[in-house]
């Protein structure tokens, strides 16, 4: 008994210095200067007054102009999730061009659970960082968060997140979006027929936006009709969650002729739902232009017909370009605008080139 | 023979001594870790897990530990979302917060009667009637909220999110009270020594003529109340409802409620080692963040806490037998 009482005191032991020991490796190999985070060459510069950094060589995604270096400069980013393409581009946008400008990339991942999110970015304030850039989350969650790390002294910048403490907000121009996609949508119906919409995240303001602009345009087709109760889409199990609720719609509400959804992760699940009911002459149109909905549109035999493909990685980059500038004391806009595609079936191979994607048909 | 008592020793330390390592750790590795901001942070991240975690704890205790047939609440989590939800949709509505919140204790300690019936009254393995409730309970936080995020603007939600008195959060206040309390009630009042009996031996509390069915009902109906807590906390710290809160926080709340019992000279769930556990993971999640560690060694190490946990309590447990 006792060597076992020993032997489970040394395992123990041995889980707590191997977990230790793996941390220890991962902290150094995570940034580039080793040290933990807290300290040195910042602080003055925080809001905006810096004497100006080198040049790095670098030019802004968006405007082509100079971006200055971030050497010694340590940036927080903080992103809600990256299960989703868009997520995942976005923040990889980041961290590579924090790196690229010479800066140290700081990051956490709420894993799409709120709670865990803001512990993260509280935990980030104390390691006070030059600038926080915070992608993604609903305004009236993450709102007090973003006023503690604006009260900390700390620049805030966002990605598809609009808030009153942001400096600048970097994001695809949703009103474009959203009017464009729409317009779209009700050309193609003819000016006339019965859309199903899925809104789930409207306190998300991308998707509010986009979700509005739909509407407004929808004032000059007075014969397209809105079927009512809307649709409430979800994040977890997305895919799968919009295949029930599509095939119960087409049992209850035969004469559907599109669906609109403000983000595309969903579309998978609507165009498999359309398919197995076999109702391919309704036509999907969603937002965000990621790779496997690209592929539905390229599908003849798929009903996905429409997506206003953005540019996350894009987007994460020029959040890093405006951050990299109001660090060194330049001006930068509220916003900055990465310009969408739209991409259908008519287009979709044109359309994706210019995205500098590759989606085959096979 | 000395041997064996530094060994028994070590043993009983092991989980001070594990949470003592790493608190070295993370003040070594990252300086900031040991400010007193950055230390009253922890505190108040670790509040809605650790109340919550009170009322796992106390069904534990009263219910036994069996894993199978023993005391356990697979939907206090869910509880705690159903009144968050609550309040979060009568506050959007313009109800007052007084009514919202008095709404949502009488909602959770309502669904813990009911898993105290179906577990008392009707003999049910507490892990499968409560399962049943979870999912349940899922659906009416759906329904009560439509899924989507619900507002829940206060100036009093605000205040506890927000404030601080006397340096510490107001959230690390609430926390340390209702410790302070569910340690007097389960830990000096003789209703806590009730409950411990009923949680040891039915039998034997039955020939003490304590009433084990009421006990046992008591529990749940506290775990219902420390749900409600947990809820008003977690809705001031997000401004609203977001759905799925409760899904995500079930087994972090079962985590530290065993976990608790590594920091016990008996092994045993309770109070004072669940603030510590909740503590212990707060400590985790915020130096890992400090030391720039992707948050997912975290959920390795949770997986190797457990193991470690269950192995010390069950060689231990077996060893007193």
């Amino acid at each position: 008994m006792r060597k076992r009482n020993r032997l489970l005191a040394m395992l123990l032991c041995v889980v707590m210095t191997a977990v230790l020991a793996g941390c220890s490796s991962t902290s150094e190999t995570a940034g580039g200067s080793g040290d933990d985070g807290t300290d040195k060459a910042k602080t003055e510069d925080n809001a905006g007054q810096g004497s100006g950094a080198a040049a790095s060589g670098v030019k802004g995604v968006i405007d082509g102009l100079d971006v200055p270096s971030l050497e010694g400069r340590t940036i927080g980013v903080a992103v809600l999730g990256t299960d989703h393409e868009f997520d995942l581009k976005a923040y990889q946008g980041q961290i590579d061009r924090i790196e690229e400008l010479g800066g140290k990339a700081v990051a956490v991942d709420g894993e799409r659970n709120d709670q865990k999110h803001i512990s993260d970015i509280e935990n980030m304030i104390t390691q006070k960082p030059d600038a926080i850039i915070k992608q993604l989350g609903d305004a009236d969650v993450y709102e007090p968060v973003m006023k503690k790390i604006s009260d900390a002294g700390i620049p805030l910048f966002t990605v598809d997140l609009v808030s009153q403490y942001s400096i600048c907000n970097s994001t695809s121009d949703n009103y474009l979006v959203g009017e464009e996609l729409a317009r779209n949508m009700y050309e193609d119906l003819g000016g006339k027929g019965k859309i199903a919409v899925f809104n789930g995240f409207y306190g998300v303001r991308v998707c509010g936006i986009r979700y509005d602009m739909m509407k407004y345009v929808a004032k000059d087709y007075p014969n397209i009709e809105f079927i009512d109760p809307e649709l409430q889409d979800v994040i977890t199990g997305a895919a799968e969650d919009a295949r029930k609720k599509t095939l119960d719609l087409l049992t209850k509400e035969p004469e559907v002729d599109a669906i609109w959804l403000a983000w595309d992760t969903p579309c998978v699940g609507v165009a498999q739902a359309c398919k197995e009911a076999g109702r391919d002459d309704i036509k999907i149109y969603a937002v965000d232009g990621s790779s496997t909905v690209l592929e539905l549109v390229a599908d003849p035999e798929s009903a996905m017909y429409g997506d206003m493909a953005q540019n996350p990685y894009q987007i994460g980059q020029a959040a890093v370009d405006e951050c990299a500038r109001y660090l060194a004391g330049e001006e930068v806009p509220s916003t900055v605008y990465s310009a969408p595609v739209y991409v259908n079936k008519v287009n979709w191979e044109n359309a994706v080139k210019e995205l500098g994607l590759e989606i085959g048909k096979e | 023979m000395k041997d064996k008592q530094i060994s028994a020793q070590l043993m009983r330390s092991s989980g001070y001594l594990a949470f003592l390592l790493i608190m070295i750790f993370f003040t070594i590795k990252a300086p900031a870790f040991l400010s007193y901001g950055n230390l009253v942070n922890i505190i108040a991240q670790s509040s809605v897990l650790g109340i919550c975690g009170y009322g796992l704890t106390g069904i534990f205790i009263g219910g036994g530990d069996d894993v199978i047939r023993g005391g356990t609440d697979l939907s206090i989590t869910l509880n705690m979302a159903v009144a968050g939800s609550v309040i979060a949709v009568m506050v959007s509505r313009g109800q007052p917060l007084a009514l919202a919140v008095v709404t949502a204790v009488a909602a959770s300690i309502i669904i813990e009667a009911v898993n105290a019936f179906t577990v008392v009254k009707l003999k049910m393995i507490p892990l499968l009637s409560t399962i049943c409730m979870m999912y349940v309970l899922q659906g009416v936080e759906r329904i009560l909220t439509n899924n989507v995020v619900v507002a829940a603007a206060h100036p009093l939600l605000f205040f506890i999110a927000d404030t601080a008195v006397l340096g510490v959060p107001v959230m690390a206040w609430i926390f340390l009270a209702v410790t302070v309390i569910m340690y007097l009630v389960f830990n000096v009042c003789s209703y806590g020594n009730r409950v411990s009996a009923v949680g040891g031996s039915e039998l034997a509390a039955k020939a003490n003529g304590i009433n084990v069915p009421w006990i046992v009902t008591t529990t749940y109906l506290i775990a219902g109340l420390m749900a409600a807590i947990s809820a008003v906390l977690m809705v001031a710290r997000l401004s609203s409802y977001t759905p799925g809160a409760g899904d995500l926080q079930l087994f972090d709340v079962m985590l530290v409620s065993y976990l608790g019992a590594v920091f016990s000279r008996r092994y045993r769930p309770n109070i004072p080692g669940t603030f510590i556990a909740s503590l212990f993971v707060g400590v985790l999640t915020n130096g890992f963040t400090l030391i720039n560690v992707p948050s997912y060694w975290v959920y390795a190490i949770k997986g190797a806490l457990i193991l470690v946990t269950v192995s010390i309590t069950t060689i231990q447990k077996r060893r007193a037998v």
